[in-house]
């Protein structure tokens, strides 16, 4: 389900302003922009001054999958949960919308610059999956997904069960390795 | 559209399903396997929106698909949240120990059943998806009573006749076991549909 509170609180962090500069800037005053990142007020009015704010608007696409977006909260709470399976999960269920689309639908899937999940690999691994999925389609690739921040400077696994073995390289799609994340590519196939 | 589907969400959507299919009266007998089965019977799990069915014994896969799509319609789910691709994707052991399935619904017209858990312990070895089935094959060697990797071999080759646990499989089950067996977990209370 689209939530304003994830598309303003991910468009502000994308356009690295801070809630007060965000009211400053649209003459909403700095609790309202706190109540609708907290979802406790999503006045179609106020999301959409929020979001001409940080240079956003809303737009209708013809799908009802959740965008990377969503995606990353649900793997930032999931992870605050200390649980890394249904993190890993989230990350799996984008795998399977990003497939689902073709063409520009998919990529509307991955326009929007996610927030961070407060984990370099999990922000790295994310914009991986939507990489690959994205050129797989023969499609452009947005901004956030080539930025630096999430490239990690040193190659780590991106770690679910301590049982899990670690992958040789020819086993981690290109785009995550070009990033530093071991993930094995068949932890995202269906059986 | 969630992201992702907790265990009420498909007793939910189980149980709506019934009901599209009585309206209908439709037969239908319908047995899950993965992460659904899992989390509807074994252990607490997450799943993704993806509900792996097998071709629909007695009845038809084409009744259960457009019941299941009223439901979806509903809540905002794909349609294809239950869906037949597992069957497919030939995952399902054939040729050896036969499957047993657990009931979990059933009336007259319509059963619903998961697969034991010996069997989706051994269609998990089979996956041996790094992160993606580790915990399961975790949890369905404590649920099955397996403590060492020759038991959890002998199991595969039961179901997979002339077949051997992969390399990486055989490490994964090694390294759950190094610190001794696994405890079962607690199994959920009965789903009710």
């Amino acid at each position: 389900m689209f939530k304003a509170s994830t598309a303003v609180r991910a468009a502000r962090r994308s356009s690295r302003l801070t809630q007060k500069q965000l009211a400053d800037g649209t003459r909403v005053d700095q609790a309202s922009v706190s109540r609708v990142e907290n979802d406790r007020d999503v006045e179609a009015k106020t999301v959409d001054r929020l979001l001409a704010g940080t240079g956003h608007r809303l737009y209708a696409a013809p799908t009802r999958r959740d965008d990377a977006s969503a995606t990353a909260v649900e793997i930032r709470q999931q992870l605050r949960n200390g649980d890394r399976d249904r993190a890993l999960r989230a990350l799996i269920q984008l795998n399977d919308d990003l497939l689902a689309e073709d063409g520009l639908v998919r990529g509307v899937l991955a326009i929007a610059e996610p927030e961070t999940t407060t984990d370099l690999v999990w922000d790295a691994a994310l914009a991986a999956l939507v990489a690959w999925r994205l050129r797989e389609g023969g499609l452009p690739l947005p901004t956030w997904v080539e930025a630096e921040q999430r490239v990690l400077r040193e190659r780590q696994v991106l770690a679910v069960d301590d049982a899990d073995p670690v992958p040789p390289y020819s086993e981690v799609p290109d785009e995550f390795a070009r990033r530093g994340v071991l993930a094995w590519r068949d932890t995202f196939a269906s059986v | 559209m969630a992201s992702a589907l907790e265990r009420d969400d498909i007793i939910v959507g189980l149980r709506e399903l019934v009901r599209e299919l009585r309206k209908t009266g439709e037969v239908a007998g319908i047995r899950l396997v993965g992460g659904a089965a899992l989390a509807l019977r074994y252990f607490d799990r997450g799943v993704t929106r993806d509900v792996d069915a097998l071709h629909v014994r007695p009845g038809s896969d084409d009744a259960v698909a457009a019941a299941a799509a009223v439901v979806a319609k509903r809540h905002d789910w794909h349609a294809l949240w239950l869906n037949f691709e597992v069957t497919r994707a030939d995952a399902l052991p054939t040729l050896g120990r036969p499957v047993e399935w657990l009931p979990i619904y059933g009336d007259a017209d319509i059963t619903i059943e998961v697969a034991a858990k010996e069997t989706l312990l051994a269609m998990k070895l089979r996956a041996n998806r790094p992160g993606r089935d580790t915990r399961d094959i975790r949890l369905l060697l404590g649920l099955c009573g397996i403590g060492t990797v020759a038991e959890a071999e002998r199991l595969y080759e039961e179901f997979y006749p002339g077949d051997a646990l992969s390399d990486r499989a055989f490490g994964m089950v090694t390294a759950i076991l190094a610190d001794g067996p696994v405890a079962a977990p607690v199994p959920p209370p009965a789903p009710l549909i």
